[in-house]
């Protein structure tokens, strides 16, 4: 089956192969759940129309399908469209990224991939303004937006999310692109230099500069652990689809902000997915990791066997603190194990010149935790506090 | 034909999905199925902006009967303008 599903979604299908596959599939309704679920069903569905040996039925259920898909990104862009201009009219520069923008990108139209969200990056002094003003376009947000002021949060956390539940839209905002190690300094700003604009409906729309949309696709795959095959879709075609990548900037920046691994991961896998032609200097450092290689391996062995989900907690720690052994051990636990979460940062609310006192309380609910877990206080999978 | 200026309503979108043209008004949460003549049309109407110059362009485009082509996009433009997705300029 997945055989089928990464040949629709290669840059140039091969005919036999898509026959070949398609002639073996028995269970259309788990190749239509596995496309949905790895957000490629558009894609999918584009090549599978004009596959013989896939039935007629088979071709009119992924049509109604797919429409619907189409339908919700069209409600999806136009909000987003919306949500620019009335930010755009306030004077506040808005970076859109992902979703539809992508999509135009990539696809030369809105409908070729799925999105569940939008995604924009703002400055992070108008965080608190842009959630004001949103929330007379219907968005809502969980917290007061004077928290949103908080500098202890906007160090610590890199975006929020904000729901229109009228309109049953997402809307992510970032106002940082990379974590870098827990207390290390990102210069952002640089980021955001040579912006490029996509045009959507005429519209000129501001996005990343292809370099760090690059390096934002497969270091967030990589932290994601590779298991939407649309993710690894996305870099093959931006890859092939821009000749002027400047991938030596690109690993200045992953080295900047220590995150080579992830950058170096994430193109093994598109390299072993779709044979994506990343420059071969850089693939030789790669093939000369054994540690990138593996894991690149494992994780592309567990899409091929539709096990990619199957991914517990403890394997997702081990790929993040195991790739990553040009930092020190101490310095890897702690980024993945003691960054406050917005929940902390919202539930402990300290002064800013108190931040030191976070990780002095985050400290004591793990130990906590784990006296509570080790005398059955508390139950290990929900949480809960038991009888005693 | 009669120069009829108009404006399309900055809510709509449109997409092609697979062979249908599809309009999306987000004022109105409303979708519209376009035919491979309507989808010519519209696109030729973001173009003008003028029911005149679209006309001009069909004529020259096509082979069409002059008074076939101008009832057929008056009544197109009445259809658009009635569920908001362009608005007549009144001077």
């Amino acid at each position: 089956m997945y055989d089928l599903l990464i040949e629709c979604c290669s840059h140039t299908p091969d005919p036999f192969k898509l026959e070949t596959f398609a002639a073996t599939i028995t269970d259309w309704n788990a190749f239509h759940e596995s496309a949905y679920a790895h957000g490629v069903y558009p894609l999918v569905y584009d090549v599978l129309k004009g596959i013989t040996n896939v039935p007629e039925n088979v071709k009119t259920f992924f049509k109604k399908h797919n429409r619907e898909i189409a339908a919700l990104n069209m409600r999806m862009t136009a909000e987003l469209l919306a949500v620019t201009r009335q930010l755009g009219a306030h004077g506040i520069d808005v970076f859109a990224f992902k979703g539809p923008v992508l999509s135009q990108m990539l696809y030369g139209g809105v409908v070729q991939r799925q999105y569940a969200d939008l995604d924009i990056l703002i400055d992070e002094h108008v965080l608190s303004e842009c959630v004001e003003l949103l929330s007379a376009h219907g968005y809502e947000y969980e917290h007061p937006s004077g928290f949103l002021k908080n500098r202890f949060l906007l160090r610590n956390v890199k975006d929020i999310v904000i729901t229109n539940q009228k309109k049953s839209v997402h809307l992510e905002i970032h106002w940082k692109l990379f974590m870098g190690r827990l207390f290390q300094k990102v210069d952002h700003k640089r980021l955001l230099d040579g912006p490029r604009r996509v045009l959507i409906q005429e519209e000129p729309i501001m996005t990343l500069n292809t370099n760090v949309l690059m390096l934002y696709l497969l270091s967030h795959g990589s932290k994601h652990l590779w298991e939407r095959l649309e993710w690894i879709a996305d870099i093959d075609r931006l890859c092939r689809m821009e000749p002027d990548i400047e991938w030596n900037r690109i690993e200045m920046m992953a080295d900047e902000m220590e995150i080579r691994p992830f950058l170096f991961l994430g193109m093994e896998v598109c390299r072993q997915v779709f044979d994506t032609p990343f420059p071969t200097d850089i693939m030789q450092k790669i093939r000369n990791d054994q540690r990138i290689v593996s894991a690149a391996s494992i994780l592309c062995d567990r899409i091929r066997a539709d096990r990619i989900h199957d991914i517990d907690e403890y394997m997702e720690n081990y790929f993040y603190l195991g790739i990553n052994a040009s930092i020190p051990w101490v310095s890897r636990v702690l980024s993945r194990f003691y960054r406050p979460s917005i929940h902390d940062i919202y539930t402990i609310n300290l002064p800013d010149r108190l931040w030191p006192l976070y990780y002095v309380i985050l400290t004591w609910r793990v130990v906590k935790t784990q006296i509570a877990l080790r005398l059955g206080w508390m139950d290990g999978k929900t949480g809960r506090k038991g009888t005693q | 034909m009669e120069s009829r200026h108009y404006t399309i309503s900055s809510t709509v979108l449109l997409q092609t999905v697979d062979d249908e043209t599809l309009l999306y008004d987000s004022s109105t949460e409303l979708f519209f199925g376009l035919n491979e003549v309507g989808a010519l049309l519209w696109e030729s109407m973001q173009q003008h902006q003028n029911l005149r110059s679209v006309y001009e362009e069909m004529l020259s485009a096509f082979d069409v009967e002059p008074e076939r082509l101008e009832s057929d996009l008056q009544a197109f433009a009445e259809a658009l303008s009635a569920q908001g997705l362009i608005t007549f300029d009144t001077n």
